[in-house]
């Protein structure tokens, strides 16, 4: 028989394995939160204590728990992984490692380790404890199986308080060999939030965190809010079938899919890879894979329709951007995770963009790689060429991967080439490029939040002394007050052009409801205007002419001709482009502007216009604003002149006036119909309130004049009433307004 | 002479509308009819016997008939004034010839109209609007002519006493066509006994009016 040997294992191995194979302790953590979710844990609940007197991380899930034998025959059997035999947990969720190392995670973490754990054991529960020693591996000389591991004879463990089992485990690891900063808590929550994919709805599955680092990050982690992005593919791949079928949305198009099914062997020319790895042109080797994609351009139209500010959202896709790997559902770090030097780009988006930064106006254009998030879902049954690789994180490069980033690779081409398209539609459309005002609204929000930023930013380095300032700081300064400046400036803008886009359409409104009003009036004059005109052409062609008729139909032509063309010229005069600027203009010429243009509109009616007294003033007024007011009033009295059959008369006034020391002037406008009751008094500014009815009872007034002369009234300061007009027995408007 | 009449607060539109009808009447060589233009009448009741006073056997109206300030009190529309002479002409030919044929107000009287036509409408093809409206007005003194000669010789043999059951119950169709006030009663006997039934009826009503005061009183 020969002689035998056998290999002694030292116990700093362990040391090796564990602690210095995990990259940091975030990873460290976030593979105990991973075993738990194995251990079809529902809640896991993770504390880190490092300041005052405590110094600990806890781990506690709700999951199956670990009997004795569990503890021996498993945890305590460095590489094993019952991963390896038995693939998916009881609740059907698929495990997530291999090596039967992740346990040594915890050596990472601190020093010191016990960990308790209740799991069923036949009919009953079984809890046990063990506390191991990291720090009793690192000796010289030391072999792995004589380091002592402690039994705990009393052990007792606290479950999450949201548990959903009475079974679990809790970890607590003490004297923690890492001083937690606020960028590794949040780090750490970010990581957590996308453990699982933003895509699926993984509420089974919640973790809670507690520190006493970074307070504000504790709470329950959730995933990241899903906000619409402008363009949405989802590609499904089976591997059965040689089609590939997609579908594409976008927010210009609703829930209207774009819909196809296509063979790899046309798709795999879509591929465009600057690095020109290769893969398979016919099939793939890669396994069934769905490849989901949503670009969040940068601009302020991502805001559009969310309750989330545009620097928000900005943030939500700087935290998620990127097309990661999702093995069963958990992420395979480092694939689309940004803080990796390494893998980050798999893809190669960034060096694409770069090679060809077409815009989005050209067919060759190529998405920008902080647009993207994505997710590419893969299974361990489903691919099983694609494999982990030894290095604990990340996958092998072989074929069937270089395959998975040529199918991803086609998806992105497809988006590209739809997101070119919409854009040709949205460009023959004669699709305004300009931001909306609702954008500019979102601009100008997000830009005096920055402006805000860049003063506090300023306040700080001013307090400063000099003499401390950087090259780079006094630059950086320079650049923080010039990057105000503009900002402040494009809010100003973008302010007056909202303003004056309201004035517009004040102004847009006025001349519809004052055409709804004097609409009748005028249809009637265009048809009479034109229909003398033929009588008389008519009666001129017959015998005898009768020369009465001819005349009183020609003289009426041209009284109503004069009517219809003062009509078109008191529409389109209303919103003039000058009318919309500032200026200092003389209110009683604007007034009887306004009359002139009306008198062919109020004299078939037999309105009498009364404006004896209107005095010679100035103001500093947008002309559209009181041609507004007075259109609405003069609207309204022609309409409440008509309710009497007799003296039909609107009487308009002009004449200055202090409020509260503050110079001004009156507008008032009365009529000889009937007055407004008290009752009515504020109701009637009310938007869609009307007191216009027709015989039936039925309204016929739009509501909306009154209310938008109160909107420009309020804006310019002014005040209004109603009141009776004792001469005429009718309403009475009185409008005052500052002089500036 | 039959007449064509034109209602319309709008002396202008009004008398254009007629010198159009005018035409189309020369044009159709129908010189036995006149067009008469007038204002809307203050009491909206006044039409029925204007229109039968003076032979008009076309009536064209407009919808709004308050708009100029006449100084008349005018408080009714082309829509009111349709539903009032219904009530007494129930086949009179009425026209409406307006600048908004759509409004709700025409449009809910649209039953009662031979014809809601829009002002712009009537102008393109005034001469065939001209011609229907003539075949309706000649309908019309047709039927009136002659149930107007039956009235007359049915009340002469009733009056006389020779009329047969069968003529009094066409006598009383007759007056529900024509929407003459009638009696339902058909002997003499049969009136008295609903005269005296009504008699007695306002005796009981004043026979608790006084029971009224006197219980008020105490």
């Amino acid at each position: 028989m020969p002689l035998i040997k056998n290999f002694k294992v030292d116990a700093r191995t362990i040391i090796h394995l564990g602690r210095e194979s995990i990259k940091d302790h975030a990873t460290a953590l976030l593979e105990l939160v991973k075993n738990s979710y194995d251990a079809d844990a529902s809640v896991v609940e993770i504390e880190i204590y490092k300041k005052e007197t405590l110094d600990k991380i806890r781990i506690a899930d709700d999951g199956l728990g670990m009997t004795e034998s569990d503890i021996d025959d498993h945890w305590l059997r460095i590489g094993f992984s019952e991963k390896r035999n038995v693939k998916f947990s009881p609740k059907g969720r698929r495990k997530t490692g291999e090596k039967g190392i992740g346990r040594l995670s915890t050596d990472r973490l601190g020093e010191d380790l016990q960990i308790v754990s209740i799991a069923n054991q036949g009919n009953r529960t079984d809890i046990n404890g063990i506390r191991i020693c990291w720090e009793l591996f690192n000796q010289d000389n030391q072999d792995l199986s004589g380091v002592p591991i402690e039994v705990i004879e009393t052990p007792l463990a606290a479950l999450p308080l949201a548990k959903k089992t009475d079974t679990g485990t809790e970890l607590i690891i003490s004297k923690l060999r890492h001083n937690w900063t606020k960028e590794n808590i949040e780090a750490l929550r970010n990581e957590l939030s996308i453990l699982t994919p933003p895509f699926s709805d993984t509420k089974d599955f919640e973790i809670f965190l507690q520190n006493d680092v970074s307070p504000e990050f504790n709470g329950k982690i959730s995933p990241p809010d899903f906000v619409l992005p402008e363009i949405e593919l989802i590609m499904v791949f089976n591997s059965s079938s040689s089609d590939i079928k997609y579908d594409i949305k976008d927010k210009f198009n609703g829930d209207k899919l774009k819909s196809g099914t296509i063979k790899w062997a046309e798709l795999s020319h879509k591929v465009i890879d600057p690095f020109d790895l290769p893969f398979a042109s016919e099939n793939l080797s890669c396994g069934s894979v769905i490849i989901k994609l949503l670009l969040y351009p940068r601009t302020k139209a991502l805001a559009e329709g969310t309750n989330f500010s545009l620097s928000e959202l900005r943030e939500y896709v700087d935290k998620n951007v990127g097309v990661k790997i999702y093995r069963d559902n958990i992420s395979v770090k480092p694939y689309g995770y940004v803080g990796s030097i390494i893998g980050n780009d798999w893809l190669g988006l960034a060096e694409r963009h770069s090679r060809n930064p077409a815009g989005i106006d050209r067919p060759e254009y190529r998405v920008v790689a902080n647009q993207l998030v994505g997710a590419v879902f893969i299974g361990r049954d489903d691919n099983p060429n694609i494999l982990d690789s030894a290095a604990r994180e990340g996958l092998v490069e072989n074929d069937a991967f270089f395959d998975l980033r040529a199918i991803t690779l086609s998806a992105i081409a497809l988006l590209e080439n739809h997101r070119y398209s919409i854009y040709q539609v949205q460009k023959k459309r004669g699709a305004n490029t300009n931001p909306s005002h609702s954008e500019t609204a979102v601009i100008f929000k997000a830009e005096v939040k920055s402006a805000k930023e860049d003063v506090d930013k300023l306040k700080q380095l001013i307090k400063a002394p000099m003499h401390l300032f950087t090259e780079n700081e006094l630059k950086k300064t320079v650049d923080d007050i010039a990057q105000f400046v503009e900002a402040s400036e494009k809010a100003s803008f973008s302010f007056t052009d909202l303003l004056n886009h309201n004035r517009v359409l004040a102004g847009l409104a006025t001349i519809g409801i004052a055409s709804a009003v004097f609409g009748h009036e005028t249809q009637g004059a265009i048809t009479e205007f034109r229909e003398s005109a033929i009588i008389a052409r008519e009666y001129l062609s017959i015998e005898p002419i009768e020369l009465n008729i001819i005349i009183d139909e020609l003289e009426k032509s041209i009284k109503y001709g004069e009517q219809v063309a003062a009509w078109g010229k008191f529409a389109l005069s209303r919103v003039q482009r000058e009318k919309r600027k500032k200026e200092k203009r003389n209110i009683k010429e604007i007034i009887e502007g306004i009359l002139n243009e009306l008198t062919e509109v109020f004299k078939p009616v037999d309105i009498e216009i009364k404006n004896d007294n209107l005095i010679s003033l100035e103001a500093q007024v947008y002309p559209m604003d009181i041609e507004s007011i007075l259109v609405n009033l003069l609207t309204n009295a022609y309409t409440a002149c008509l309710q009497k059959n007799h003296h039909r008369v609107i009487k308009v006034e002009l004449f200055t006036g202090e409020q509260n020391g503050v110079k001004g002037y009156y507008i008032t406008i009365a009529n000889s119909g009937h007055p407004i009751e008290s009752s009515f008094k504020d109701w009637i500014w009310e938007p869609l309130n009307t007191l216009k009815k027709d015989s039936t009872g039925r309204e016929t007034g739009t509501g909306l004049g009154l209310t938008i002369i109160k909107s420009i009234v309020e804006d310019l300061n002014g005040t209004k009433e109603i009141l009776i007009d004792e001469e005429l027995g009718g309403a009475k408007f009185k409008i005052w307004l500052p002089l500036t | 002479m039959p007449n064509i009449a034109i209602v319309d607060d709008r002396r202008d539109f009004r008398r254009t509308l007629k010198h159009k009808i005018e035409l189309s009447l020369r044009k159709l060589n129908q010189s036995i009819w006149s067009v008469i233009d007038i204002d809307p009448f203050p009491i909206i009741g006044d039409y029925v016997s204007w229109i039968q006073d003076n032979d008009i056997a076309i009536l064209i109206l407009d919808e709004k008939l308050q708009e100029v300030a006449t100084g008349s009190k005018v408080d009714y529309s082309g829509s009111l004034l349709i539903e009032k002479i219904r009530e007494t002409l129930k086949e009179f030919p009425v026209f409406a010839i307006t600048s908004y044929p759509n409004e709700p107000d025409l449009q809910s009287k649209f039953p009662l109209f031979d014809e809601i036509l829009e002002r712009d409408a009537f102008f393109n093809k005034s001469d065939e609007y001209i011609s229907r409206f003539l075949r309706a007005g000649q309908r019309f003194l047709i039927t009136h002519y002659e149930q107007l000669k039956r009235l007359s010789e049915l009340s002469e043999k009733i009056a006389l006493g020779t009329s047969s059951n069968e003529e009094k119950n066409e006598l009383k169709l007759l007056q529900i066509l024509m929407a003459l006030p009638y009696s339902h009663l058909p002997t003499r006997e049969q009136w008295l006994k609903e005269y005296e039934d009504k008699l007695n009826e306002l005796d009981a009503i004043s026979l608790k009016i006084e029971q009224f005061l006197a219980a008020k009183k105490s």
